[in-house]
This record gives structure tokens, sequence and C-alpha cells, in this order.
């Protein structure tokens, strides 16, 4: 039936506005974000430090503990201190790809999905 | 019924494609080599899983391409060159191996491997495929 769509205009300054200082939002987005970090400990690997202190290493963890939660732009930004986190992400020649952020990301139905659209579904069959 | 092996079926198929021959002869593993020769291409199935579990039968994988050079400009051209291929060839029937119904595309990111000394130049791309027996 021709006449029945509706378009929405998003107003994304306002809605930025709302999310920042309304409580309810606030406390909404803090307890997400909080549960993207401790979902992201959950996933990281948990690496043994053979080298810190030297001969008697104890540092062990050192990924995992890097996670932190801080207010970002009106939401929350869960973020690593690890200066080799992209290590951890992406892999490396002697890491393997654990990608701890995406997965949970996805995990979370967050925009790390490829939402590209190369080839529309074939026919194959 | 049993889903379709993706990283398998994806590294076996760009090996036959000879645009990527010609780049990188028959050098597209699933994990880093001990002693690789450059330029390289490894993909690897970091998420997904299937879309619905009752059948057992759509599946989404999502797969990271990290394309080493070489120089910085072949490693862009071999991911430029396997995301052209993915997105024109990729999608049907891969007989005895299962069937290609989606190609979606990631953002295209420029990160260094500094595991090697001195770091070598890599693309990394994000795809995910969508597969059934």
């Amino acid at each position: 039936m021709a006449g029945r769509g509706v378009r929405v205009v998003i107003d994304e300054k306002a809605l930025r506005d709302w999310l920042s200082t309304s409580s309810g939002a606030q406390l909404g987005l803090q307890r997400t974000a909080l549960a993207v970090e401790a979902a992201v400990k959950e996933a990281a690997p948990v690496g043994k430090s053979l080298s810190w202190p030297w001969r008697n290493p104890i540092r062990h963890g050192w990924f995992r503990d890097s996670l932190h939660t801080r207010p970002f732009r009106g939401g929350y930004r869960v973020f690593s201190r690890d200066p080799f986190a992209h290590i951890v992400e992406f892999g490396s020649v002697n890491s393997p790809t654990y990608a701890p952020f995406r997965r949970v990301i996805l995990a979370f139905r967050g925009k790390a999905l490829p939402n590209k659209a190369a080839t529309p579904r074939s026919t194959a069959e | 019924m049993i889903v379709v092996d993706t990283e398998r079926l994806l590294s076996a198929w760009l090996r036959d494609q000879p645009e990527i021959v010609a780049i990188v002869d028959d050098r597209v593993y699933t994990d880093n080599p001990n002693r690789a020769t450059f330029p390289f291409l490894k993909l690897t199935q970091i998420a997904g899983g299937p879309v619905f579990s009752r059948p057992l039968y759509l599946d989404e994988a999502l797969i990271q391409l990290d394309a080493y050079g070489g120089p910085k400009v072949l490693a862009r051209q071999l991911i430029d060159t396997t995301r052209s291929l993915l997105a024109e060839r990729f999608a049907g029937d891969h007989p005895g191996v299962g069937v290609v119904t989606g190609v979606n595309f990631g953002d295209l990111t420029y990160l260094p491997d500094d595991g090697y000394a001195p770091p070598k130049p890599r693309f990394i791309a994000m795809t995910s495929i969508y597969t059934h027996p």
C-alpha cells in the first residue's frame, strides 16, 4: 500500500546531549560498558611473564589487568593501557590473533561486524 | 549436518586464483610460517557461528585477512586484489566443499607487524563470509 512509509530524521546532537545528561541513560551506558569490559577480560588471553621482575617474574596477565573503562564524549570507553594490545588484538608473527575486543563487540551485536555488502546473496543452491 | 570449514575453503580457493598466484605464488597461509618468504597472505577466522541453530546449515565466518609486503605498495596491491576477487568471484557453488552465499567487507587497516625487525608492512581487512553445505 502506497504512502505508509514514515521518514525519521535523527537529531544526533540532541540525542548525544540527552545521552550525556540523562541519569537513566548514563546508568545504562555505564552498565553496558562495564559488561563489555568484563567480557573482554573473560575473552583475553592470560600471558605468563618470563622477564619481570628480573629472575623472579610475578606480573602475569598484564593485558587482562590493563583493561579499563572511563567516561568518553558523553558515553563510556573500554580500553587497554597495554602498549602491546594491538598485538593481542590483531596478532603478529609471534602471537595468534586473539581479537578479544572484536569478539566481544560482535557478541554485543556491535559495529565491528562488517556491514558493507559486496555481493548480494547468490541464487546458487 | 556439517557446516563448511571456511578457512580451508577460502585458502584453497585463493591459491587457485591466477591474480593471487602472480603476487604471492602459493603463499596463502592460515598461520605465520616459521621462515616466511614475502609477500604472503594470511587468513584467520576470529569469530563467527551458525546463523540458526536448527537447522545447522547457514554459517557465518568472520575472517581477518593479513596482507604482508614486500614493500607497502605490494601489501596494498595484495589486499586490494584479494578483496576484489572475493567480491566478484567467490560467491557460488564450490563443488565438494560448499556454497558461498554472501561476502561482506569491513574496514581496511594499515598495521605493520612489529614482531619482525624491522616491522613488516601489513594491511588488515575484515570480511564476513556466509556459507552452507
